[in-house]
């Protein structure tokens, strides 16, 4: 990990520039996404749950027409499972090609920050969230990690 | 650049499209079913292709095309039998010649040395052709006598007279406008593909027309140039139609000819020269479509017919007549036969033009889908849009109701048509298919016929282009592994010459193609043996005939003996059977020892719409195909046995079959279901095993749009695919093979295969 944290999805980010995210809570923690690889912000709707998927895989949606898988992002991260309220939103976000959605309790805020801000993440934080988390942030008293999507579906080897 | 790009592109494709008419006409030609058209239009797609070519400076491919015209030429003219031994050259050629035109395309070398060789074929058939032909070339270069046969075409003698047509009685009706048109072609007009006649009748087109043709400049049949123009039509036309319009009619030829168009105001009368059936008869011949006129024909009529007909419909030595005469000092002038094809193809196509103007138009396949997509999400809202009406308490008789259902059947029929326009002809793939078959016939030596049926079926575009692989494997597996060779075949007493026979249908929503090789069939006792030996199946396994057969589906297997160039590399049928499979279709065999093989492969017309039966499993909606699908039934208790831990039989009349427990299989519950609670699918998997799937209940059946899951998710086993239903919730689609074969007891060595295959 170096202290810079890699370009994200979007090459336009200029580092010096700033940047903005939107910050969303899991239980009492608050997480944040680059604000250029979020789609749409939408309400909860129920998942058709998918067999044999992981178990932070909520299932899939429609979203006017596409399929889109839905991330628990609290278990992905190894913390107890969400229980899906009305009041729970799903985060679309794009890495690549792909489409999903992001199950969190409640978006919180959009953040602009530069990326001296962001700090690595700490050494004690554990390998799933280590895998996940780019860096850590302090904003007002409150302590922001910043997700790298890239990582949060399963992998699948490509079809043959 | 971008339209010098444009333009390759175009005639590359035109160039498939000669391709394929050049192998079609000489399979007609090899069966015997060969009319001059069908030499013409096999000359015609070479010349086209050694055109276009010199426009573009590939000179491999002109050279070679040029040859081969030449030689095509002599068979045109029936100098050159077509006997097998000929078509066989000419099939080879034809496959040079694409490759040629792929060389020229994707660029990489051509075979050089096959292709010299076949030049010096096809040169010797020239040779031979005109060893034949008693060699009259002086004869007629020299233009002395009239005294070869072919030469002679009996107008030596022929006084020409002007003629004059009343054609009020055949021609459209003459309007106020008179006017008369001095017509005298140039030969560069005919040159450039444009033919008098044709004039004239667009001319006839515009009203009443008296056309007199002066023929006092025609010279004497031995210093006639073949390719010269000797003819001027006065023509007294009478129309309706302003000047510009009978201008109009010129547009193409006016710098080819000299061309005098006059107002007259006096009513023309009396020029009337001959009124006779014969130029009644002309005058419907020039009217007549272009098809009417077969060319071949015009010499021997102007040989046999009065000779003012044969002036009047031949007003010029055309090229026709001037490949007619013997001119082996260049049989294939290419500017001759050039003017001669670019009419023939003109005429076609002209007349094609005519009768259905823009029959097809050429779609970026992009915006077809994007639209079938948006067509899809119109079908889901549409029966959201009823439902929540429904729900909202609509009542079943009002007129929102009818509109909701008018509207239904108005989606379904767009939904129809868009998906129309995808469907294509399997012709494009059956028509690779006789060239592979002659090049795997001959590496591995063995003599064999293609037959081809139902080669019009259409199938959705993405069907076809997938289907391309898997057949070709298939082919060459009947050819390399079920055909024998010729002498076994003599010794078995069948024909030498081994027949495939592969066969397109529609049946029961789905297409159905059947390979089928009159060989010496699957040799089980070996191919168990093979199985065993590469640790397939246990040793000991009881196979039936049915089962053994589908050994050669499982990875890793192949029976070659020795790797040959064809098949036969470890990437055997489970390859093809992945590939159907992913398409939604399934393959079987079916095996007679001694009389051949079949294979048929099943497949959905299209790959964006399934007939599905909706069922409920656990608390999920899961729509399960219909192809599937045998029966439905509710299992009696007396009718569902334990059968060992937890798996279950169902009898169903007098057999018993596996119980599968969807909800399980899924996910969905970990608690056996209660058999007798819900209702039970009899399935069939690709093998032709039967199960009985268990739902929870069945809700109906209904036609849904197939979403992908891998898009942006990835393979669940068990699932083929999602769709979205009228409550606009996804609702998974069930992959029953897959299903179905989980659920067997562990050690079955069909399960490795099946998962993998579902992987």
């Amino acid at each position: 990990m170096t202290t810079v944290s890699p370009p994200l999805n979007d090459n336009r980010s200029d580092p010096r520039s700033a940047r903005e995210l939107i910050a969303f809570c899991i239980g009492e923690q608050e997480f944040c996404v680059d604000i250029m690889s979020v789609r749409e912000i939408r309400g909860w709707t129920q998942a058709t749950p998918l067999p044999h998927a992981p178990s932070y895989v909520n299932g899939v949606i429609n979203l006017r027409g596409a399929v889109l898988p839905i991330v628990d992002l609290a278990a992905r991260l190894g913390f107890p499972r969400t229980v899906p309220t009305a009041r729970s939103v799903i985060i679309v976000v794009r890495v690549e090609q792909q489409l999903f959605g992001l199950l969190v309790d409640a978006v919180s805020d959009i953040l602009t920050i530069t990326d001296e801000l962001l700090q690595p993440t700490p050494d004690l934080a554990s390998d799933l969230a280590k895998t996940f988390v780019r860096g850590v942030m302090a904003i007002e008293g409150r302590m922001i990690s910043l997700i790298a999507t890239d990582n949060v579906l399963p992998q699948f080897q490509s079809a043959a | 650049m971008d339209a010098m790009a444009e333009i390759r592109q175009t005639f590359f494709e035109e160039c498939a499209e000669q391709l394929a008419e050049l192998e079609a006409g000489l399979l007609a030609i090899e069966n015997g079913e060969a009319d001059s058209d069908t030499v013409n239009a096999v000359f015609r797609a070479v010349h086209s292709i050694k055109g276009g070519a010199g426009a573009f400076c590939l000179d491999d491919l002109v050279h070679f095309a040029h040859v081969f015209e030449t030689t095509l030429d002599e068979m045109r003219s029936g100098r050159l039998d077509s006997s097998e031994k000929v078509v066989k050259i000419m099939l080879r050629s034809a496959d040079a010649l694409a490759d040629l035109v792929t060389v020229a395309r994707d660029g990489g070398t051509a075979d050089a040395e096959r292709n010299a060789g076949l030049i010096d074929e096809l040169k010797g058939l020239v040779a031979l052709a005109k060893g034949e032909e008693p060699p009259a070339p002086t004869a007629a270069a020299g233009g002395g006598a009239s005294d070869g046969p072919v030469y002679d075409d009996g107008m030596g003698d022929i006084d020409f007279t002007p003629v004059a047509v009343d054609l009020s009685d055949l021609m459209g009706i003459g309007g106020d406008n008179k006017f008369r048109i001095v017509f005298k072609p140039s030969p560069r007009m005919y040159a450039k593909a444009n033919e008098a006649n044709r004039v004239l009748r667009d001319v006839y087109a515009l009203g009443e027309a008296k056309v007199s043709c002066n023929t006092s400049e025609v010279p004497h049949l031995t210093a006639i140039d073949p390719e010269g123009a000797y003819l001027t039509f006065t023509i007294e036309l009478s129309t309706a139609e302003p000047e510009e319009k009978v201008r109009e009619v010129f547009e193409f030829v006016e710098f080819d000819c000299d061309l005098s168009i006059e107002a007259i105001h006096d009513a023309p009368d009396g020029d009337i020269e001959a009124d006779d059936p014969d130029i009644a008869e002309i005058l419907a011949r020039i009217r007549a479509t272009p098809d009417d006129e077969p060319t071949p024909a015009k010499t021997d009529e102007a040989e046999e017919e009065a000779p003012v007909a044969a002036k009047a419909n031949q007003p010029e030595p055309e090229p026709e007549q001037a490949k007619a005469a013997p001119q082996p000092a260049k049989p294939a002038a290419p500017s001759a036969p050039a003017a001669a094809k670019a009419d023939a193809a003109g005429d076609g196509k002209g007349g094609a033009g005519v009768g259905g103007a823009a029959q097809t138009i050429r779609v970026d396949l992009e915006r077809v889908d994007r639209l079938i997509d948006l067509v899809g999400e119109l079908v889901i809202h549409q029966v959201m849009l009823s439902q929540r009406a429904y729900q909202a308490g609509l009542a079943r008789a009002s007129d929102v109701a009818v509109g909701f259902d008018e509207l239904e059947q108005l989606t379904r029929e767009i939904q129809d048509s868009v998906m129309a326009i995808r469907a294509q002809p399997v012709k494009s793939v059956f028509q690779r298919l006789p060239r592979l078959v002659r090049e795997v016939a001959d590496i591995s030596g063995k003599q064999v016929r293609l037959v081809t049926e139902g080669e019009w079926t259409e199938v959705d575009k993405t069907v076809i282009e997938r289907l391309a692989d898997p057949l070709t494997h298939m082919i060459r597996n009947a050819i390399d592994h079920g055909l024998e060779k010729p002498e076994d075949r003599l010794a078995a007493g069948k024909a030498e010459e081994g027949v495939v026979r592969v066969a397109a249908m529609h049946r029961s929503g789905r297409i159905v193609i059947e390979i089928s090789d009159d060989g010496a069939g699957i040799n089980r006792k070996r191919v168990k043996e093979i199985a065993i030996k590469k640790g397939l199946v246990p040793a000991e396994a009881n196979l039936s005939d049915e089962e053994t057969d589908n050994l050669i589906f499982l990875p890793g297997f192949s029976t070659a003996d020795k790797i040959s160039s064809l098949s036969g590399r470890g990437v055997g049928m489970d390859v093809v059977k992945r590939s159907i499979q992913a398409l939604g279709g399934r393959v079987s065999i079916a095996s007679r020892p001694g009389k051949g093989s079949t294979f048929t492969m099943s497949l959905p017309l299209t790959l964006a719409v399934l007939d599905g039966m909706i069922v409920s499993v656990g608390d999920q909606t899961v729509v399960v195909p219909l192809t599937a699908i045998i029966e439905t039934l509710q299992p009696k208790a007396s009718e569902v046995k334990s059968f060992g831990g937890d798996a279950r039989l169902v009898q169903v009349r007098d057999t018993f079959m596996p119980l599968v427990d969807v909800a399980r299989e899924l996910g969905y519950s970990h608690e056996l279901a209660s058999a007798t609670g819900g209702v039970a699918i009899l399935v069939e998997a690709e093998n032709g095993a039967r199960s009985a799937l268990l739902v929870d209940g069945i809700q109906g059946q209904r036609q849904v749009v197939i979403k992908s899951l891998e898009a942006n998710y990835g393979r669940v086993p068990g699932i083929a695919a999602a769709t979205i239903l009228g409550d606009g919730r996804v609702a998974l689609i069930l992959d029953v093979d897959a299903v179905v074969a989980t659920s067997r007891v562990e050690g079955n060595f069909f399960n490795s295969g099946m998962k993998h295959a579902a992987e």
